[in-house]
């Protein structure tokens, strides 16, 4: 066993408190690449790659696959350091702080921006007249609860909200009933330029594997079984997305249709009514908050993780509510929908520098200098 | 104690009230919409809304239905209008039904639809249906056996869908077709009878948006058993003999009970051509002449004959209304889109050609022979 060796860094608890097992370790990955982004998912995808976006859809789960291939490698040399304690160890002290930070910052405004999408949605289906920042601060609330309480009740947390994916597979299952599967013919009709301009609107959503590289260190399994959880995770993922952007694509018309409704699948589930229940899509978000929790739980986590270990000897958890209140703030300032786009294009850029350049250049480095953990073997 | 006051402190503060409630008691619901275009092009919106009238000395709630209606600029613009006619909130989110008039439908439905969709708290599974004359006034019938309309005229929808008469739909599968260049809807239509009562007269055909003609009910039926959307029962009444003297013995009424379609959409020098061929197993529900067994093959001969002329009529109407009901375009667009891209987008199906064929079979007869 490789027991608290690490530990004179002092920025995270220990270890054998805080383990994860690696089943849980597959819905820690499924519930951070799950959120708010799904509900619009098929109509961004749509957009570009009209009746072909179900193929730009699986393309982006075999682009997250090399991206974690690529994680997966660089926390392979690393087995219980964490991303935060990797940087300073390869880049030196200086520049690994500061990439730190720039992580931990692009972590609050990446979850600022969900959170403002979730409160968005939020506001445009369900509650209209409440204050945004009620339902903001609920959920905020609630996230300090949950990553207050340590990695294992995290990943139990994210375990036992599991169930309610299967919901949305069931309601949208329910409602392919009144599909026309005609609308997603001729399959590759558009041109594959079209199709991986579409794998890019997906690509995003497929996002929160990164927290691998977080949370690796507490896992309780061999570094090939955990890219077997991994693995497990995004091909999940992957194959979720795919039947969601698929009915989307069957039951709207892939031309002017669904570019008109942002969010497809809510649509899909709002037209059915059951015996004791009118609007299943309320009923249904009402769940769906928790899913929408989880992701936004993950970042509130991994930037507090960033901010608590660019000082010594103070516990992430005291980071929580001061990091969660920059998030509200944060969150409050897009109030419409082309603040959300301009968000984007800010953020765009810095997904691909932190989650693809930043851990492929380490991987680099520290096979170039060939610097690696020395394990222990006691 | 001291830990649990901000959280008692925090309930207080976030449980105590709701800014989006909507409380039953307030609501005024409605049950139907109706569209129409005055003859000087006014919008005229028309709701049918549920009055409860107390139980003073009845056991049961009679519920009565009164019809607003008021001129304006746009849907929500006569909507507004009539809420200030009103006490209490007009609710629409249990609308079951939106009932366009003919010169209303004549123009472009779409806009008028834009809010149903737009307003998170509409109800998505409301159908749609066109009304001969003004839709308004079929609100305003005094049905003698029921006094709330708009069930009345639900009840009639629910029956005639059973009847295979109209399709079943709702407002959120039909907004795909009618956004789809390659596929035109159909819709129930109906009419008032002397101001007493409403009955369903079979399909609206609209060519895109716009209404363009009508099919008899028994044609209706045979339009959506030739779409493959048989509904509980399809019935039909034909004439089969000419010689009886006493005509009540001409003819035989028959349900369907088994259905297989077949549509098959070929491509030959861009001349669309379908092959359409329908086959039914029936039940022979009356026949006065009597001994079916006898003349099993002349009547299998002599509906599917029947049958198939009346299949023509019905492709003639649609041809006619510029109706795609079959989405032959959206196959077009699917498998053969080369031929898509040549083809008048607007007026392509009047160029298709249909080979129908409708074969019958009687399966069983009842229980006399």
């Amino acid at each position: 066993m490789i027991d608290n060796l690490w530990l004179e860094d002092g920025s995270l608890m220990k270890k054998n408190k805080n383990k994860v097992t690696n089943k849980q370790l597959v819905f820690m990955i499924i519930q951070a690449q799950i959120g708010v982004g799904i509900l619009s998912l098929p109509h961004d995808v749509a957009l570009v790659a009209k009746q072909d976006g179900w193929i730009s859809t699986l393309l982006a789960g075999v682009i997250s696959q090399v991206i974690i291939l690529i994680i997966w490698g660089l926390c392979r040399r690393f087995p219980s350091l964490s991303l935060y304690q990797i940087l300073p160890n390869l880049l030196g002290k200086v520049l690994g702080k500061f990439i730190t930070l720039s992580y931990a910052l692009y972590f609050m405004v990446t979850g600022s921006l969900v959170l403002a999408r979730y409160s968005d949605i939020i506001d445009k289906w369900i509650l209209p007249r409440t204050p945004n920042w009620i339902t903001m601060v609920l959920v905020l609330i609630t996230c300090i609860y949950i990553v207050g309480a340590g990695v294992t009740s995290i990943a139990r947390f994210y375990v036992l909200v599991s169930p309610i994916l299967f919901l949305l597979i069931v309601l949208i299952s329910y409602s392919l009933k009144d599909a026309n599967f005609l609308y997603i013919f001729p399959i590759g009709g558009t041109d594959l330029q079209t199709i991986f301009k579409g794998t890019k609107e997906a690509a995003f959503s497929m996002l929160g594997f990164e927290l691998f590289l977080f949370i690796h260190p507490f896992v309780q399994a061999s570094g090939k079984g955990k890219l077997k959880a991994i693995t497990t995770a995004n091909i999940f993922v992957t194959t979720y997305y795919t039947f969601m952007v698929f009915a989307s694509l069957v039951y709207f018309e892939t031309n002017t249709d669904i570019a008109l409704t942002p969010e497809p699948l809510l649509y899909m589930i709002k037209a059915y009514s059951f015996q004791v229940l009118e609007r299943t899509d309320l009923f249904f978000l009402s769940l769906w908050l928790i899913v929408v929790a989880t992701s936004i739980a993950n970042w509130l986590f991994l930037s507090a993780m960033g901010f608590a270990s660019l000082f010594k000897k103070i516990p992430y958890t005291s980071f929580l509510p001061l990091v969660a209140g920059i998030y509200l703030v944060l969150a409050l300032l897009p109030d419409q929908e082309r603040d959300f786009e301009s968000f984007n294009k800010f953020l765009g850029p810095s997904h691909y520098i932190f989650i693809i350049m930043i851990p492929f250049l380490l991987l680099i480095v520290s096979l170039v200098l060939s610097k690696k953990e020395e394990v222990n073997r006691g | 104690m001291k830990r649990k006051l901000p959280i008692l402190l925090l309930f207080c503060i976030l449980l105590t009230g709701c800014w989006d409630q909507h409380l039953m008691k307030n609501a005024i619901l409605v049950q139907i919409l109706s569209y129409d275009l005055e003859d000087n092009d006014d919008f005229l919106l028309g709701v049918s809304i549920p009055i409860i009238e107390d139980p003073s000395g009845g056991a049961q709630a009679l519920v009565q239905s009164e019809t607003f209606s008021a001129v304006g600029l746009t849907p929500r613009d006569s909507r507004k209008k009539i809420a200030r006619e009103i006490s209490g909130t007009l609710d629409t989110s249990k609308n079951k039904l939106i009932l366009f008039g003919e010169q209303m439908a004549a123009t472009d439905i779409y806009p008028s639809l834009d809010v149903i969709w737009r307003d998170p708290r509409n109800s998505l599974g409301a159908t749609l249906g066109i009304v001969e004359g003004k839709a308004v006034d079929l609100l305003k019938i005094k049905p003698k056996h029921k006094t709330n309309v708009s069930e009345y005229i639900q009840d009639a929808l629910t029956s005639a869908e059973e009847n295979t008469i109209v399709p079943n739909e709702t407002i959120q599968t039909l907004a795909s077709e009618l956004l789809d260049p390659g596929e035109d809807v159909v819709l129930p239509y109906l009419k008032s009878n002397s101001k007493k009562s409403a009955i369903v007269v079979g399909l609206a055909l609209m060519d895109e948006r716009k209404y363009s003609g009508n099919l008899s009910p028994q044609d209706s039926t045979l339009l959506l058993l030739l779409k493959d959307k048989i509904g509980k029962y399809a019935r039909f009444t034909t004439k089969v003999n000419d010689e009886e003297e006493f005509d009540i013995n001409n003819y035989i009424s028959f349900s369907v009970q088994q259905l297989k379609r077949k549509l098959k959409v070929q491509v030959n020098d861009g001349v669309v051509s379908v092959y359409l061929n329908l086959n039914v197993k029936i039940n022979i529900e009356e026949y006065p002449k009597g001994d079916v067994p006898e003349q099993i093959n002349r009547l299998n001969e002599v509906l599917s004959k029947e049958l198939t002329t009346d299949a023509d009529r019905v492709i003639n109407t649609l041809q006619q209304a510029n109706c795609d009901a079959f989405g032959i375009g959206r196959r077009l667009m699917a498998f053969h889109p080369k031929t898509w891209e040549m083809q008048d987008k607007k007026d392509y199906f009047k160029n298709v050609k249909f080979t129908t064929k409708v074969k019958v079979d009687v399966i069983s007869h009842g229980i006399v022979m």
